[in-house]
């Protein structure tokens, strides 16, 4: 059995990170940019300045939502860890060592690849398309996911008439508002502007998924040293009261969606600016939320598995594997197996396979050791005694294929591995190659579905006055 | 605060496991290879077979021996993440990707960098230098280490004769024999070999350190599939009863040695029988061992931070965070070894190896959580909307980030413009760096190097003697 | 399905059991003993053999058809001395002086034996002069050596210096293998090959004598 109990701080210290978020937002107060939801925030009991777009929102009523918001659990039928590959805005490619920008074929392969790599249980595009209108490429991700993904998916949706159309494909998919309502068809990422603010748009859309109950995952930003304080415990408290002040938002629309809260917190270089992916204060800020997540009963959605390399090197395998082994011991239900490059400067296929390959690791350790009389062997230990070996008994044989076998990681000799050297980028293109040239993309939905959500895209591109 | 309690086994099954391993020590036993061994065990109370010498052992024994074997306690001034720089023979040429003998110029070299490595808490010679005979070669590269080391080091022994030679340059630097008893200057690991044999060198040796009250790592190396159940559970029963055995005849010695507990667990490849450094399931079974250590009440070690990669590629990262990430977040005491490529030695491993702990050693510092870092006061100045770059807070704590030595934080085109080099290339240049810029300089007075000297001469001398013979 | 068909199939069904009491059943029935270890025992564990090159069976799967073949050949053998039979081979196989670990070393003599080589057995930690005195009371084909330790690997160069010096080398091939050692180290020391692993080692025993 396994008991996750890695923690970077007491429960005492939870507390007063908590009560410093519950102050931030009686004291300091929220900016809620669209006045709809402010007035029905100061019918809940928020002290509200609309000059200023800020509500205050009282420590009870932040306590009041905690307590009746529903959290999202993992669903049953995925295993609990594996995460959503990230979206980023470019392909990267090792061999030429260049980055592109992606395209809508990139996306389909993406979805092709996820749909083949067992350990990877939420899918998305990877990249955002940028061979249609970039401002309405989030349907043609929407488009693309609903009908070719065998699995769950996350995308993103940039405004209120894409929330819409979003909505709309999702009940030809199941079938009707009932069939939608509940389900995890939309897993909205809101992204807060950090510090504490949340912007019309976002406020509109967290409206039309919430009154429709679909699944939405806090996602602030706070950046440690830029938009939230130098010091861990005061960014983690900001980042904590951006996640309260969407769940009270949605609390007080009366909304059942149930919640993720977490996101994706940032450091950065403080001698360059640059934003990190990859360093141990990341780790130590998202132990610290997920320990603030389920203290307050909620799943946490924090990121992991990313690294600031920009190819498939040591460095790049120890900033994953220090964030995600991390966040595993704490027992987060989320873990990422990005396929980010280079600190976000793009996606890259081959990563996300080796990464696969890594989830597969990490299914392992979270089966446990199995302990029963079977797997105890006594009566084998005795039987072989002092000095034998366990190679010629029928339990040895029983178990040979228990064990974790490699795809893309080697287990060669040193001289063999080098007469023939065959990088890691190398191996991974290949099995790469291989998916998506063995498997086209199948429709996962009804010839008729699908026609029904090409028409709700061809009107968006025609509404936009797009071609 | 950090509460490193990652566990993979409950408490119910780690006492079936302790079980299966009492009734292991109680119808099999354990052989021990070495004839001193049956009196020691015979006073301790053990029923002790001379004709076999396997020995088996009653529960009453056991706890007496989990009663008075003391635990060694890691010195308070060692950094949390413990880890000990790797003994091997061959060392890698990084240019040309080929294993060579290692030299006495190498030894020199890992000393060197193992001495401006921050993360590297023990540091070791690294090789079996070629151009020393093999059986002196311990005591050479002790001498060094003793010399030029500024850490504690590590450096197994396996010729019995070395044994008093190593003792005499202790007492040089200790100041005598009284001294150096019941000190941590130099300890000792007694390995098993699975399934339950303890071979006689080891116990004669391990004999001569536990007489001086000098620390002892008792090790199981069980490898699941071939001298160890296939199952995790069964490797583990196996490992537990070895770890007891040897307890129990640490015992039997009456000394004051003070003891660790290690679990070299291994994984043997079903497809080839080949042994694997890297695997989920070792990872586990380090994890299961480390819990059963705890449950005896021990310091525990064990051989994790390795990989099966042949390269410095993102398998190699990801699989020595895979068990030194878990080991250390379900808090062991020591971890594997630093350097440690394929069998082999690179010391560009060893950069990376710094590197990667220097994070882990962070995360370690944990989350502060006071009035001042939770800066209410300053989210309060800068209000919704605004930014934290102009604030004093700001400043005050501008400096408090692990910065990375060799890891790179550039952008992609950056990256690739300067010719799209792996990690590994910062790392070859950081050992060029740290060897053309530093000298290895003498960390005990003249006149003890001098005594060391003449000590490993001496013995390099005879070993040369008997070898023309 | 005949009784040799029967043999091969429990050899590649790894049931040591099965085999020994089918083998028998052959003897019984006058099938002649070369018959059955060729077309029964060694068809069968050729298969084997072809499909752990090609990943489908494990180690230990091997090691258990290794030993239904050593079983069936075992009971058929007192037969076998009248019809002229000669072993494939004849190995000598230990861990080099210092080295007590031998799970490398017997994984490599099941596979050897269940390939119908005559395999004997050095034991461990084993002196130079040990392996001299057994390569003259048995003649061996090929020796092979083993070690886990860098420590102990040097003791591979003195052995074969000990079996040049015996006048022996010439007569015999060595072959080494161990986590520390190396194709280059092997030939640094004047041995014949180097086998990665127990399936290379049978490789290279089968090849050198072939040449």
């Amino acid at each position: 059995m396994i008991f996750n109990k890695l923690d970077v701080v007491s429960t005492q210290e939870i507390e007063r990170i908590l009560d410093t978020s519950y102050r931030i937002l009686e004291e300091v107060g929220f900016k809620y940019e669209w006045d709809w939801a402010l007035e029905l925030l100061e019918k809940r009991g928020c002290k509200v300045d609309m000059a200023k777009q800020i509500a205050c929102v009282p420590r009870s009523l932040t306590l009041e939502a905690v307590a009746n918001m529903k959290p999202l659990a993992s669903p049953q039928d995925y295993p609990k860890i594996f995460w959503a590959p990230w979206i980023g805005m470019n392909i990267i490619d090792f061999e030429t060592k260049t980055k592109r920008a992606g395209t809508l074929n990139d996306c389909r392969n993406v979805i092709n690849l996820v749909n083949h790599l067992e350990n990877i249980s939420v899918s998305s595009t990877g990249v955002v398309p940028q061979d249609v209108p970039i401002e309405i490429s989030d349907i043609y991700m929407a488009e693309l996911l609903f009908k070719y993904s065998e699995k769950i998916v996350t995308t993103w949706t940039y405004t209120i008439e894409s929330a819409h159309d979003l909505v709309e494909m999702a009940k030809a998919v199941t079938g009707g508002e009932d069939e939608l309502r509940g389900s995890r068809m939309i897993n909205y990422l809101a992204e807060p502007v950090s510090p504490l603010k949340l912007s019309k748009h976002s406020l509109e859309i967290m409206k039309v998924y919430g009154e429709l109950d679909q699944p939405i995952n806090m996602g602030p930003m706070v950046q440690v040293g830029t938009t939230g304080p130098a010091t861990l415990a005061g960014s983690v408290a900001l980042q904590m009261a951006e996640n309260l002040a969407g769940l009270v938002y949605l609390y007080c629309l009366g909304s059942n969606s149930p919640m993720a809260l977490g996101g994706p917190m940032q450091t950065s270089d403080m001698r360059t600016g640059r934003c990190l992916y990859a360093a141990p204060e990341l780790s130590l800020i998202h132990l610290a939320l997920v320990a603030c997540a389920h203290h307050l009963g909620f799943m946490s959605g924090c990121t992991s598995g990313l690294t600031d390399s920009n190819c498939m090197d040591f460095q790049s395998g120890w900033d994953r594997g220090l964030s995600m082994m991390l966040l595993w011991a704490a027992g987060s239900e989320s873990i990422g197996m990005r396929g980010e490059i280079g600190g976000g400067e793009g996606f890259c296929l081959e990563s996300l396979v080796v990464e696969n390959e890594m989830g597969g690791m990490l299914r392992v350790l979270s089966e446990g050791i199995l302990v029963n009389d079977d797997t105890l062997a006594l009566d084998v230990i005795e039987k072989v005694g002092i000095g034998g070996n366990y190679l010629m008994e029928k339990h040895t044989m029983r178990h040979a294929r228990d064990f974790w076998q490699p795809g893309v990681f080697t287990q060669d000799t040193f001289d063999k591995y080098w007469s023939e050297p065959k990088p890691i980028e190398q191996r991974a293109r290949e099995r790469v190659e291989k998916i998506l040239t063995e498997n086209s993309l199948e429709l996962q939905v009804s010839e008729d579905v699908a026609a029904e959500i090409d028409r709700i895209v061809s009107r968006r591109v025609k509404a936009a006055g797009l071609q | 605060m950090i509460f490193r309690k990652l566990k993979v086994l409950s408490d119910d099954e780690v006492v079936k496991i302790v079980e299966g391993a009492f009734r292991i020590l109680r119808t099999t036993g354990c052989r021990f290879e070495d004839e001193k061994c049956m009196d020691e065990l015979e006073s301790a109370g053990c029923d002790v077979d001379r004709s076999t010498m396997v020995v088996k052992f009653s529960e009453d024994v056991i706890f007496d021996a989990l009663d008075n074997v003391p635990s060694v306690t890691p010195p308070d001034d060692l950094p949390k993440v413990r880890v000990a720089s790797a003994n091997k023979g061959m060392i890698l040429d990084c240019k040309t990707k080929k294993m060579r003998p290692g030299t006495t110029e190498d030894a020199r070299n890992v000393i060197k960098l193992c001495n401006s490595l921050d993360n590297i808490t023990l540091a070791s010679a690294g090789i079996v230098s070629s151009d020393v005979p093999v059986q002196a070669v311990e005591v050479f590269n002790i001498g060094l280490l003793m010399k030029y080391s500024e850490k504690l080091f590590n450096q197994w022994i396996y010729e019995t004769e070395n044994v008093p030679v190593v003792m005499e340059m202790a007492e040089v630097i200790t100041g005598g024999s009284e001294e150096l008893r019941g000190s941590k200057f130099l300890s000792y690991m007694l390995n098993s070999v699975s399934p339950l044999r303890f071979p006689p060198k080891q116990l004669a040796i391990s004999r001569m350190y536990a007489e001086r009250d000098l620390p002892i790592a008792v090790a199981s190396m069980t490898q699941a599939g071939s001298v160890s159940p296939a199952t995790p559970a069964g490797c583990l029963v196996l490992c537990a009863a070895e770890l007891l055995a040897g307890l129990v005849w640490v015992r039997s010695l009456r000394t004051k040695t003070e003891v660790a507990l290690g679990a070299l667990t291994q994984v043997m490849q079903m497809r080839t029988g080949r042994q694997l450094y890297a695997s989920p399931e070792q990872t586990l079974m380090f994890l299961g061992a480390h819990q059963i250590i705890r449950y005896f009440g021990y310091c525990s070690g064990n051989t994790s931070f390795e990989t099966d990669s042949c390269d410095f590629d993102m398998q190699n990262g990801w699989e020595k965070a895979l068990s030194g990430v878990m080991c250390w977040a379900a808090g062991c005491d020591m971890f594997g070894q630093a350097g440690f490529l394929f069998d082999g030695f690179s010391m560009e491993q060893l950069v990376l190896d710094n590197e990667a702990l220097g994070m882990l050693s962070k995360v370690g510092e944990g989350v502060l959580v006071n009035d001042d870092t939770l800066a209410l006061d300053v989210i309060k100045s800068v209000g919704p909307g605004g930014n934290f770059l102009g604030e004093k807070h700001t400043m005050a704590h501008a400096r408090d980030a692990w910065r990375p030595s060799i890891f790179q934080r550039v952008s992609f085109e950056h990256w690739a413009k300067s010719g799209g080099m792996r990690i590994i290339a910062h790392a070859h240049d950081k050992v060029n760096e740290i060897l053309s810029s530093k000298e290895l300089s003498l960390q005990i007075p003249e006149d003890q190097a001098k005594a060391i000297d003449d000590i490993v001469a001496r013995r390099v001398a005879a070993v040369a003697e008997k070898g023309a013979c | 399905m005949s009784l040799l068909e029967k043999i091969k199939n429990s050899i590649i069904e790894m049931e040591p059991e099965l085999t020994v009491e089918l083998t028998q059943s052959a003897l019984a029935e006058g099938i002649a003993p070369m018959e059955i270890v060729a077309g029964g025992l060694i068809s069968g564990i050729e298969i084997v053999g072809v499909k752990f090159k090609n990943d489908e069976v494990f180690l230990p799967e091997v090691m258990m058809s290794a030993k239904a073949f050593k079983d069936g050949f075992a009971a058929v053998s007192p037969k076998l001395k009248d019809s002229g039979y000669e072993p494939k081979g004849r190995v000598l196989i230990g861990s080099v002086k210092g080295d007590i670990h031998d799970i490398g070393k017997n994984i490599v003599i099941a596979l050897l034996q269940g390939n119908g080589y005559e395999v004997h057995d050095a034991g461990v930690d084993a002196p130079p002069e040990r392996f001299v005195d057994m390569v003259r009371e048995i003649k061996p084909n090929v020796v092979g050596m083993s070690a886990l330790l860098t420590t102990t690997m040097a003791f591979m160069r003195d052995t074969v210096s000990a079996l040049k010096d015996a006048g022996l080398r010439d007569s015999l091939k060595i072959i080494v293998g161990g986590a520390p050692v190396s194709a280059d180290f092997a030939k640094e020391i004047g041995a014949d090959g180097y086998g990665e692993d127990a399936g290379e080692a049978v490789d290279l025993v089968k090849s050198l004598l072939a040449s």
